[in-house]
């Protein structure tokens, strides 16, 4: 397009929409000049606002759901949170980027069932200051573990050099149901112990039998997961 | 009235554009992270072990984590392999239930799995192929080099690491698992 196509009506045009620019400059009285120039600035401070609105929103909410999973990620079921997808080649790219960011060695889900728990069945977040009790049903012949973290995922120190139970280790009940009770200071039975770590997170493993599970099956498993019930705070 | 104060006094363009713009950066930051290997158990445990040889770990204490949440329940077994100078085999008992082979491609997605079944000993004999563009179909079986006389599988994965889990069972096993995981082994097939 020629620029002389152009010019008339393009100057037509500006000077239409901005009539106060068309006026010279001598003309226009100073206090319109400083209110032209402070709507400018704050137009300019508003977008820059924006945009740093738009990075800090963006950035935020993904680094948000990369970590702590969401609806389109997880299944959560009761106080246990579950990536649905993760290790499969079709995973979403929540939680590829999940494993890629957190160094995690997930079992896929196609393989086990992975819960993970920060807080109680009633919702309050897990601390090494309560005593809790950790009761499951039984798992139907399924390998199971529960190994307990500090939030950042380090294994807690104890003199009793005690971090994990699985179904090879721990007493089961009779009738194939177990306890486990998290707590700083020593019980009888399936105790592993919380020392001065903080919050807590649980992990909670069942191993797929070799002939994997159906989705039906799946959705059986996860009733299976054991209540995390906080009997005390000190 | 109502039409002009709505024009004139609300930002309509920032209203409409913020959640646009944001939305745009939360696409791309999560396909970043998606593609950003840093941080993945891959590249932790290749700045640890040994390239294209299985490694039996220490049991996994407070100080020797190599991994966060990495369970203390199993004894692991692991290679870091890349099937950049050819095809690598891997080979493995898991004499019962709890113990388990897996090899992960570096992205973290699953390639192969396989429990043991109770009470049986299950052996494992695979060949990792370099996948899609490089892979020419040209394992040694497929070139009429019989390796063994057991059925072996083909798994397609360039780099990631081969996992093997032997279930904590109490010390009395201990002397059991560490010798059967010594047997695991992984290395770049021979023609």
């Amino acid at each position: 397009m020629a620029a002389s196509d152009v010019t008339p009506v393009g100057s037509a045009r500006l000077a239409a929409s901005l009539p106060e620019m068309t006026e010279p400059a001598a003309s226009m009285s100073l206090p319109k000049l400083m209110g032209q120039l402070v709507r400018l600035v704050a137009q300019f401070v508003a977008a820059i606002a924006a945009i740093a609105a738009a990075l800090v929103i963006g950035v935020m909410s993904s680094r948000s759901m990369i970590a702590n999973g969401s609806i389109f990620s997880t299944d959560v079921v009761g106080p246990w949170q579950h990536w649905r997808s993760a290790g499969r080649a079709s995973a979403d790219p929540y939680t590829r980027a999940h494993l890629m960011t957190s160094g995690q060695l997930l079992l896929a889900s196609d393989s086990a069932g992975v819960f993970e728990a920060s807080t109680d069945t009633l919702g309050a977040r897990l601390h090494s200051s309560c005593d809790y009790v950790i009761e499951g049903p039984d798992p139907r012949g399924m390998w199971w573990s529960m190994a307990v973290f500090n939030s950042s995922g380090a294994l807690i120190a104890n003199d009793a050099g005690r971090y994990t139970f699985t179904s090879d280790t721990a007493a089961i009940n009779p009738d194939g149901s177990y306890i486990i009770t998290l707590g700083r200071d020593a019980r009888p039975g399936n105790w592993l112990p919380t020392s001065g770590a903080g919050r807590l997170t649980l992990v909670f493993t069942m191993l797929d039998p070799p002939t994997g599970l159906s989705d039906e099956e799946r959705a059986e498993r996860s009733k299976l997961l054991p209540a995390i019930r906080r009997e005390s705070c000190s | 009235m109502m039409q002009r104060l709505a024009g004139r006094t609300l930002p309509w363009r920032w209203i409409f554009g913020l959640p646009i713009a944001a939305a745009a950066v939360h696409i791309i930051a999560t396909l970043a992270a998606v593609t950003d290997q840093r941080a993945s158990a891959y590249t932790q445990i290749l700045a640890l072990l040994k390239p294209n040889t299985m490694t039996v770990l220490d049991p996994v204490v407070p100080g020797q984590q190599p991994l966060p949440f990495l369970t203390s329940d199993v004894r692991y077994a692991m290679c870091p392999f890349s099937t950049s100078a050819g095809p690598i085999r891997v080979t493995a008992q898991l004499p019962d239930t709890g113990w388990s082979v897996g090899v992960l491609r570096a992205d973290g997605s699953s390639a192969y799995f396989a429990s043991a079944a109770p009470g049986r000993r299950t052996a494992i004999d695979l060949t990792i192929v370099p996948d899609d563009t490089r892979f020419l179909g040209l394992t040694p079986q497929a070139r009429g080099r019989v390796v063994d006389a057991g059925p072996q599988l083909s798994v397609a994965a360039a780099e990631g690491l081969v996992v093997i889990r032997a279930p904590d069972k109490g010390p009395a096993y201990d002397a059991l698992a560490s010798s059967t995981l010594a047997q695991a082994s992984c290395e770049v097939a021979r023609d």
